[in-house]
């Protein structure tokens, strides 16, 4: 029997004027697992991560976070609750240096971690640097750091390896799976069929506004539908 | 000791507290911000007086220095949401958002800051 979800974002609608983007869409987390949501480009899965974290409102259904419902979630609150959303770019100010942004985290979480953390990611020598001056990948790298300095109880990373190398892309792996040891439940989006489902301990796949839970990796590939229409070659 | 330490922390989530350092830089702008909306605003107006006579030279003067209180409110309305604008440009709405820290802080120091400038300057103003 699996782990009651610390996150869950429960049969969320949202339409967009006349555009309906999420009719019952649902995706949770469980403490130190990896939950991966997957779909087609433009079918919801940011709509419904910034729904999860309370920057966008849903027209209906609830989330629900460390043993409370929200109707109508606001970051600030979930944040502070041990939620992290970690969006697909642009979390850090490229107007203040690295290290500033950490600080402030520290501040408000504490944490006496962040030297080890910086350093397994391999950015600790650039964080007098502002993001603006910093690669895709170590800008990247810098925000995963971020987030795992606040050691969060439940981490929301929106397309976490878009954009981003190989090397990159593996360090960033390494960083989520040593969250989830930690127990921190995180839930990612994203394309890179391979690097995601190598990380996954969940899979959720989104289609038509609605979701689908696939299930272990192993479970998911071997699903007809789900091979046919998302994974394509990606996955034989 | 650990409930009284525990009950501060749920007092700080509850209010939202921000990061001081990053109130003081928001402060800081809006200072800056308040002072380039004034000056432009001066710097419009007398633009209009001379280009087309709307008012005379020392009309336009007095106005510049003097402006009705609505004007007043809106140029503080206007430099609160330039600095606003500014941190939604610079991306620096979310980490905030990620540390618990209500956007009302950083909206009430960017009006207070822009008030109390507007207050004190007039305030000098009036007595030259």
């Amino acid at each position: 029997m699996p782990a009651q979800p610390v996150f869950s974002a429960d049969s969320i609608g949202k339409s967009f004027g006349p555009r309906t983007i999420l009719k019952a869409a649902s995706v949770w987390a469980r403490e130190g697992q990896i939950t991966v949501l997957f779909g087609r480009n433009g079918c919801g899965k940011s709509t419904l991560l910034k729904i999860g974290a309370g920057l966008l409102r849903a027209d209906h259904g609830v989330v629900l976070f460390a043993g409370r419902a929200y109707l109508r979630p606001r970051l600030p609150e979930l944040a502070s609750r041990g939620l992290f959303y970690l969006p697909d770019r642009d979390l850090l100010s490229r107007r203040l240096t690295v290290r500033a942004q950490i600080r402030a985290v520290e501040w408000r979480f504490g944490g006496t971690r962040s030297a080890e953390i910086l350093e397994r990611l391999g950015i600790h020598g650039l964080v007098d640097r502002t993001p603006a001056e910093l690669s895709g990948g170590e800008r990247r790298r810098a925000e995963i750091a971020t987030a795992w300095i606040r050691a969060p109880r439940c981490l929301l990373a929106d397309e976490p390896f878009a954009g981003i190398n190989s090397s990159d892309a593996e360090v960033i792996t390494e960083a989520f799976r040593c969250l989830a040891q930690e127990g921190c439940a995180i839930v990612a989006t994203g394309h890179e069929v391979r690097q995601l489902m190598d990380t996954a301990d969940d899979i959720v796949w989104m289609a038509a506004g609605t979701t689908h839970g696939m299930g272990t990796p192993d479970k998911a590939s071997q699903h007809e539908q789900f091979r046919r229409e998302y994974l394509g070659a990606a996955r034989r | 000791m650990r409930r009284t330490t525990e009950r501060t922390h749920l007092a700080v989530d509850s209010i939202g507290l921000p990061y001081p350092r990053y109130l003081g830089t928001v402060i800081r702008r809006s200072v800056l911000v308040w002072l380039l909306v004034r000056i432009t605003y001066v710097v419009v107006l007398m633009a209009g007086v001379l280009s087309f006579g709307l008012l005379s030279l020392p009309e336009g003067i007095s106005a510049g220095l003097h402006p009705a209180w609505t004007i007043r409110v809106f140029l503080v309305m206007v430099a609160a949401f330039l600095v606003w604008w500014d941190r939604r440009r610079s991306h620096e709405l979310l980490l905030h958002a990620n540390l618990g820290a209500a956007p009302g802080w950083f909206w009430t120091a960017s009006l207070l800051t822009a008030l109390v400038l507007d207050v004190a300057i007039q305030a000098i103003l009036e007595m030259l």
